[in-house]
């Protein structure tokens, strides 16, 4: 499951390894509540993770939409990760590193 | 021979097509004949070519343009020489199938100011080979060389009983032209290699074409490399010819507990790393940020003389400017292609982080073309590979001489490096003679035995799904 914690003012949001469609139905709702709540800008550390699913992908812009584009990154990715989000074209909108 | 002014254009083809229908009655043997005359021809005169390349270009140094004719034509020739291209060239009893080589027709051969002989050298070479006539047309500023390296192939050509037109040249070029002869119906297909204009130009006239793609190569020294061995391979790739060849490294990365080491090697092959204010100048020369791209002055040119251009004090015997770069992409010109001894730098805390700075510049215009990597870690080669897009991926290898293919690997020699789709390419390959075939296939019957036992009406019961049919189709008796 997703661990919160609250750095810098910021809501660090560390994932789990896999987030395919089912896991990603698991715990959307409670994700995106929980970031409304906060009102803080938003991190995702992504060191964990290996896998991402198109439900991922889509939480990602629905929270790139709902906090700001400069409210928003995802950190510690993986090469594998790292190459999905190029391939899809998001890097460009989506802070990462 | 063709004068090629406007309105010739059709007339050049129109000879070529005759060209091509002579040589088509060639046999292996008659082919390779003019094969090797036209390889001693152009070997012969490597020196003479490179001299008249570097001087008309005002780019590169005539001893590497020397290597490069030599590639195009010793190691071209060693790799093509003992391949079929005439008639049958496999059989396949067990199958059934016989593959036959056919001429494609006239080629035209699109040639850039960064490797001019050379690439009119090979491209004859492999047209030839596969009894196909080529019509070169040179950039506008290496007309001289281009048309002399044409001129003495095709005397060679001749003198072997060699179709008349099977090398044609334009003399006088135009952009009306090229796009006329590019949209001829009777062209079979366009190898260009050049600029992403003329490429994409060539892909859209219609007509089938082998084009290239642009490179941003990065190069990774990986913790497990060899540092002195690395560096020294990188100063021979990036520094040959000016850095003119598309796959030299654009970007040196390097892992942090090897950085030092690094610096230190590069500095010793004078290397010269320039300081934040110094990259600003070099940027502001290098760089045109109308056209956002290498600014095509100092395309080809020694590290001094861009250093001057610049306003920036280096040694006389500086061979490398090193590139400080905070990231990757559009507010960090140096990360783009500069065919330039020009090195963009970065350090990397480790290695997952440096693999990602690899896969931004790959994709920062590089897509398709060349990576390269230092290790002695095969695991971290193979996970540093599966990450990149790229047609070569070249390991412990000067990436200029390595991606050209022959001196330091087995890749086909070549002057045209295919890019993939990523490039815009249709083949990542080296482009070489197989790419200029056209081969048919004789199919002979040969019974599927599995089909032949099983009862077909059975594929109309609704009721029999894929599991059902499979269990029957494939039952061993």
């Amino acid at each position: 499951m997703i661990q919160f914690a609250k750095e810098a003012d910021q809501l660090v949001c560390t994932l789990p390894a896999r987030l395919d469609t089912t896991a990603c139905t698991t715990w959307q709702d409670g994700l995106l509540k929980r970031i409304e709540e906060e009102k803080a800008p938003v991190v995702f550390d992504m060191a964990k993770v290996d896998y991402i699913s198109s439900a991922f992908i889509r939480i990602c812009l629905q929270v790139f939409k709902q906090v700001g584009e400069d409210r928003f990154r995802l950190i510690n990715l993986s090469p594998d990760v790292k190459k999905v989000f190029k391939i899809a074209g998001l890097d460009e909108h989506l802070a990462m590193s | 021979m063709s004068e090629a002014s406007s309105g010739l254009a059709g007339e050049i083809v129109d000879r070529a097509v005759t060209a091509a229908a002579v040589f088509g009655q060639l046999d292996q043997e008659q082919t390779d004949r003019i094969v090797r005359a036209v390889y001693e021809a152009g070997f012969n005169q490597r020196v003479r070519l490179a001299r008249m390349a570097a001087e008309e270009t005002g780019l590169g140094i005539w001893q590497d343009k020397v290597i490069k004719n030599v590639v195009a034509t010793q190691f071209v020739y060693d790799d093509i020489r003992d391949v079929k291209t005439v008639g049958i060239i496999a059989e396949d009893h067990e199958r059934g199938i016989v593959e036959i080589a056919q001429p494609m027709g006239p080629i035209l051969a699109i040639i850039p100011v960064t490797n001019p002989t050379s690439t009119v050298l090979f491209k004859i070479l492999i047209a030839l080979k596969t009894r196909n006539p080529i019509i070169i047309c040179p950039s506008k500023k290496a007309i001289r060389c281009c048309t002399e390296a044409a001129r003495l192939c095709y005397e060679a050509a001749l003198g072997a009983d060699a179709p008349e037109d099977c090398i044609q040249w334009l003399e006088q070029v135009s952009r009306e032209q090229t796009h006329e002869i590019m949209h001829h119906p009777k062209l079979a297909l366009i190898l260009a290699t050049g600029g992403s204009g003329l490429v994409h130009e060539a892909y859209s006239s219609g007509t089938p074409a082998l084009g290239v793609g642009a490179g941003n190569v990065p190069v990774f020294i990986e913790a497990s490399a060899d540092i002195p061995f690395a560096v020294e391979q990188i100063m021979i790739s990036k520094t040959f010819d000016n850095g003119t060849i598309c796959a030299s490294e654009q970007a040196l990365v390097v892992e942090a507990s090897v950085a030092a080491a690094v610096e230190t090697e590069l500095k010793k092959r004078q290397a010269v790393f320039l300081s934040p204010e110094e990259t600003a100048r070099v940027e502001a020369v290098a760089w045109d940020s109308e056209k956002k791209s290498m600014n095509a002055g100092i395309v080809g040119q020694s590290a001094v003389r861009i250093a001057e251009l610049a306003g920036v004090s280096v040694p006389g015997d500086t061979r490398l400017l090193m590139a400080p770069l905070g990231g990757v992409g559009a507010a960090w010109p140096l990360s783009s292609e500069i065919l330039a001894p020009v090195l963009a730098y970065y350090v990397a805390p480790d290695f997952r982080a440096a693999v990602n700075l690899c896969i931004d510049l790959n994709y920062h215009g590089g897509v398709g073309h060349t990576v390269s990597i230092f290790s002695n870690d095969e695991e971290n080669i193979r996970r540093f590979s599966l990450m990149m897009n790229a047609g070569r991926i070249v390991v412990n290898t000067p990436s200029s001489q390595g991606a050209v293919g022959g001196i330091y690997n087995k890749l086909n020699p070549s002057l045209t490096l295919g890019c993939g789709t990523g490039g815009k390419n249709i083949t990542t390959e080296n482009v070489t003679a197989r790419h200029l075939l056209n081969i048919q296939r004789i199919t002979r019957r040969r019974t599927n035995e599995r089909f032949q036992r099983f009862d077909a009406r059975r594929y109309y019961d609704e009721s029999l799904d894929a599991c059902a049919i499979e269990a029957e189709f494939n039952r061993n008796f």
